[in-house]
């Protein structure tokens, strides 16, 4: 059973705001967690602070309730790994030496990875049906792949948790969808995970909880069905919506559409 | 590759020695074969051996500094030169000349400084995000600083004594450098080679954004200052040992990275003997091409700056 827990997270940058009042929420195995909010209203900062790369200012996350400020690098980085957005000045190493990156925090400082190490990585890429991309490099294949490469370099480090960071935000279509298929079926296998997104349909139709954050650093956080309303999503984005309900032929699609400002 | 360029370069000189001569002379230092002239054993191994080695560490030394700043600053274009590492180190040095230090104290202000221009080119030109011009505009700034400082000393200096001795050594030269330099400078070039060899694997982790670093379970400060003694103690020594000699730490790795891709797996053991290859080479040229010398940092520069302006040009789609 493992749970990435955060009670009463507080963090202000030295300008002084307060980007993140007394947050509380939890990921556990088996679930998909979404976070929501404006620009600027502190996801990425919380998902920093939630994986230990920022420290907290107030209260603490904890690992199985093991404080992580407590744990070595090595020990919370491989339990919990994190995906950052697909950018385009990514190192131009190829695909599968990039997944290789992820097995870091299970190989010695010294030491090179074994027979054993590249394996996996290879398992890792073929997993997410990215193994065509062996023996390309990072910087000739497509976004949306090497978002894929990416996540599959967590997954080489056997986490937890993963935690992505906008993970479908520069996607087409198709991207996203597979991004988002790739999330839930890892959840599906064992894995935590933990997302920020700007696209509130996509914690619909995928997520098990969400925490939608404010301007003022406070967050709601539940059930998704619960916590993305009509009311908290005009409360934090300040935008008169209406979630609407599309059935198709197999399922019945919910998906939130922005009306007007307040 | 690099044992063939030794061979190469030890038949070849004002004295031209066959190979067979060479290899029963070697022989005979572990007591087989017979010995050649007293002479022949003279330029072999007085002269030309120990040239070579230096020249074989130099490569090997600059290269995988050039190597280990590229990746560091995730920067194509950074190199103890434009880092203003050599130059510090070269500041530092004269200061050692001009203080009339031992050889020991010469090095270590070499090292001092050369860590202290680094040092000031981090913090002048550390922005977010992996921009390749501040990092290297602050190291030309850092550099020509120190340049500047080293004309000052050149200045003060003692025209009879020191200045021959600081402007001879400033042009980069092999010759005249017998086993007790060797000695000097090798050390730290071999322990710096050896630790860059273990941590080959972990140093792909230093491109990558800090927060994917730091999640990779690797305390990431400690690579980075580990990284940067190593290579500035490694360009140090070098400069104590031969001068300043610019543009094989840039275009070693980028001979390397072009052949074999970026992984540090393959990057580190090639850099070495390419390195150590190519001085060989560039320093047999320079004393068989004429009937004088020519200083080795001539004909680098030679090579070195249109490669360097054909990577610029082709930085757009260009990445570490």
């Amino acid at each position: 059973m493992s749970t990435l827990r955060v009670e009463n997270g507080s963090f202000s940058y030295p300008a002084g705001t307060r980007v993140l009042d007394e947050v509380c929420y939890e990921v556990s195995k088996g679930e998909l967690v979404a976070i929501l909010g404006p620009n600027g209203a502190g996801k990425t900062t919380l998902l920093k602070c939630t994986m230990g790369l920022l420290g907290w200012q107030g209260g603490r996350s904890t690992l199985d309730g093991v404080d992580i400020s407590t744990m070595s690098p090595r020990e919370l980085f491989s339990s919990v790994a994190y995906v950052p957005q697909a950018k385009a000045d990514t190192p131009n190493y190829y695909t599968e030496e990039m997944v290789l990156l992820g097995r870091g925090s299970r190989i010695g400082f010294f030491r090179q990875p074994t027979e054993r190490d590249r394996t996996i990585a290879i398992e890792c890429m073929g997993r997410l049906g990215i193994d065509y991309l062996v023996g390309k490099r990072c910087a000739e294949i497509s976004g949306g792949e090497l978002q894929m490469v990416l996540i599959a370099r967590a997954l080489a480090g056997e986490p937890e948790v993963i935690v992505l960071d906008e993970p479908e935000s520069n996607l087409d279509f198709r991207n996203q969808l597979m991004v988002m298929e790739t999330l839930s079926s890892l959840v599906r296998s064992g894995v935590a995970c933990l997302f920020n997104t700007h696209f509130p349909a996509h914690a619909l139709q995928y997520a098990d909880k969400a925490l939608m954050l404010g301007k003022n650093g406070r967050a709601l956080f539940g059930r998704v069905s619960e916590a993305i309303s009509k009311e908290n999503i005009e409360r934090v984005f300040g935008v008169r919506a209406v979630i609407s309900e599309i059935q198709t032929e197999d399922c019945l699609v919910r998906d939130v559409v922005p009306i007007s400002l307040v | 590759m690099p044992v063939a360029a030794l061979l190469f370069s030890l038949c070849l000189g004002r004295m031209v020695i066959p190979v067979p001569v060479i290899v029963s002379s070697a022989l005979s230092r572990f007591g087989l074969g017979e010995m050649a002239s007293a002479q022949i054993e003279k330029v072999l191994w007085n002269i030309r051996f120990p040239r070579i080695v230096l020249a074989m560490l130099a490569g090997t030394g600059l290269s995988l500094a050039g190597l280990s700043f590229q990746s560091l600053f995730a920067n194509p274009l950074a190199t103890p030169d434009t880092l203003g590492v050599a130059s510090g180190s070269s500041f530092g040095a004269c200061l050692g000349i001009l203080m009339g230090f031992s050889l020991r104290g010469i090095q270590i202000m070499a090292l001092l400084f050369g860590l202290v221009a680094v040092s000031l080119t981090w913090i002048c030109g550390k922005q977010k995000g992996r921009g390749t011009t501040a990092i290297v505009l602050s190291g030309i700034i850092i550099g020509s600083l120190f340049n500047a400082l080293v004309s000052l000393v050149k200045y003060v200096a003692d025209t009879e004594t020191q200045l021959p001795s600081i402007t001879y050594w400033l042009m980069g030269s092999m010759s005249g450098k017998g086993y007790s330099t060797l000695a000097l400078g090798s050390p730290m070039i071999i322990l710096g080679g050896v630790l860059l060899f273990l941590l080959r694997w972990r140093l792909n982790i230093l491109p990558l954004s800090d927060d994917e670093a730091k999640a990779s379970g690797t305390d990431i400060r400690q690579l980075r200052i580990a990284v940067v003694v190593i290579a500035t103690a490694m360009t140090a020594s070098c400069v104590s040992m031969c001068g300043q000699i610019g543009w094989v730490g840039l275009i070693v790795p980028h001979i390397c990275r072009m052949a074999l891709g970026n992984s540090h797996e393959r990057l580190v053991p090639s850099s070495i003997s390419i390195g150590a290859t190519f001085l060989v080479i560039v320093d047999t040229l320079s004393r068989t091409m004429a009937t004088s010398e020519i200083p080795i940092s001539v004909l680098t520069a030679i090579v070195g700056a249109p490669f360097f302006i054909y990577l610029m040009r082709k930085n757009g789609g260009w990445t570490l």
